[in-house]
């Protein structure tokens, strides 16, 4: 079943939508977790990545951003960010993420978003939780999103 | 700040301003210390009583000490005859200040005493780049809005554009990934069993699993439509 959103008017709310993944009785049942994929051809590689509001920037791994070919060296600002009430230091970086379509449940959606990397790579590496947070300053603010808990379905476009 | 400084000119005479004002110098590297009419006149009578002082008494010059104060007054820390930045020097000044004691308090109470009419573009820019350094990412963007306003088209201004856009729709799209669910439906059945490992999954199989990404993505190969995520 297609269930994209709407305005009232008929002209779309969101361009796509895909499940989260909530699993009972593990850590990431807290967590609303999506599949996406990061940076551009050939070195895009699809991961996991928590929603998480009370964080700016796309956050991730050191170890992802080698792996998406983020230039670490080359930050187009330094910054820091309070995660989880801890100061991290690091870089910004523009980077491309693709919020990723389930099917039948519209398009695929890539966007250019800030990516921020820590410079010690034990500052942001959280045990069972996916390498990579998808904050709201500078990437969740990008595009309009919607959440339904009901049918565990995240809306974005 | 300007009254400890005139305290420890009419103290020493100099010499421990020149020790104050250099710490006030090297705090604030980029933006210069532009010292107001009241702390100049200070330093003006200081270094003139320390003039006077060394010359009547020439043999008790030190290198690097009271013989330095006076070319260090006059020439340091008057206003900076290149100074480009506008009146409002002193309240920037504070800002990188802030940044520099990595106080987002101290910051923040300073954001809010800047005027920012009269404003260069880079002026700004500066002040963006020192809100995200400071990790205040909401002040950076009213600062922006503030400057975009000013100056729309301006280059130092235009490269914060992507970070402070407002909310928009996206332009471009791409097809949708059958793989997902097969995947969700694996980490959901299995996830538990790999706890800690790198994993890698394509259309709900398991491909390879390794201690680190790096690992994994050289046991993998070609990672195109692979899951790469940490159990």
């Amino acid at each position: 079943m297609n269930m994209l959103l709407n305005f009232t008017d008929g002209t779309p709310f969101s361009k796509g939508a895909a499940d989260y993944n909530n699993v009972p009785g593990y850590e990431l049942s807290e967590h609303m977790v999506l599949m996406v994929e990061v940076g551009d051809h050939p070195r895009k590689r699809m991961t996991e990545a928590v929603v998480y509001t009370g964080v700016p920037y796309l956050i991730c791994t050191r170890a992802m951003a080698k792996a998406v070919g983020i230039a670490l060296d080359k930050p187009e600002e330094t910054g820091r960010v309070r995660v989880e009430g801890v100061w991290v230091e690091g870089g910004i970086h523009n980077v491309t993420l693709t919020l990723l379509a389930d099917e039948y449940k519209g398009e695929s959606v890539p966007l250019p978003v800030w990516a921020f990397v820590p410079d010690r790579e034990e500052d942001f590496n959280p045990e069972h939780l996916p390498p990579m947070y998808l904050g709201l300053k500078g990437c969740l603010n990008s595009f309009l999103f919607a959440v339904d808990p009901f049918s565990q379905t995240f809306h974005f476009g | 700040m300007q009254d400890n400084a005139s305290k420890a000119c009419y103290e020493s005479e100099g010499f421990r301003a020149h020790n104050y004002l250099s710490k006030v110098k090297e705090d604030s590297p980029r933006w210069g210390y532009k010292p107001k009419s009241k702390l100049t006149a200070v330093l003006d009578k200081a270094a003139e009583k320390t003039a006077w002082r060394t010359a009547r008494t020439e043999p008790t010059i030190q290198p690097g000490t009271i013989g330095v104060v006076p070319w260090q007054l006059t020439l340091d820390f008057r206003p900076q005859a290149d100074a480009e930045l506008s009146e409002q020097q002193p309240a920037l000044a504070r800002l990188e200040l802030a940044v520099n004691k990595r106080s987002e308090q101290a910051f923040i109470n300073a954001l809010q005493e800047v005027d920012w009419e009269d404003r260069q573009a880079r002026e700004f820019a500066r002040a963006i780049k020192l809100a995200l350094n400071i990790g205040a990412p909401t002040a950076a963007q009213q600062i922006y809005n503030k400057g975009v306003a000013r100056y729309p088209n301006h280059a130092d201004l235009q490269r914060y554009a992507r970070l402070f856009a407002p909310t928009r729709t996206a332009t471009r799209t791409l097809p949708p990934n059958p793989t997902l669910t097969a995947n969700r439906e694996w980490l959901k059945s299995h996830r538990s069993e790999y706890r800690g490992q790198w994993i890698a999954i394509r259309n709900g199989e398991l491909l390879e699993t390794a201690s680190s990404l790096e690992e994994l993505i050289a046991r993998v190969g070609d990672t195109t439509n692979v899951l790469l995520t940490r159990a």
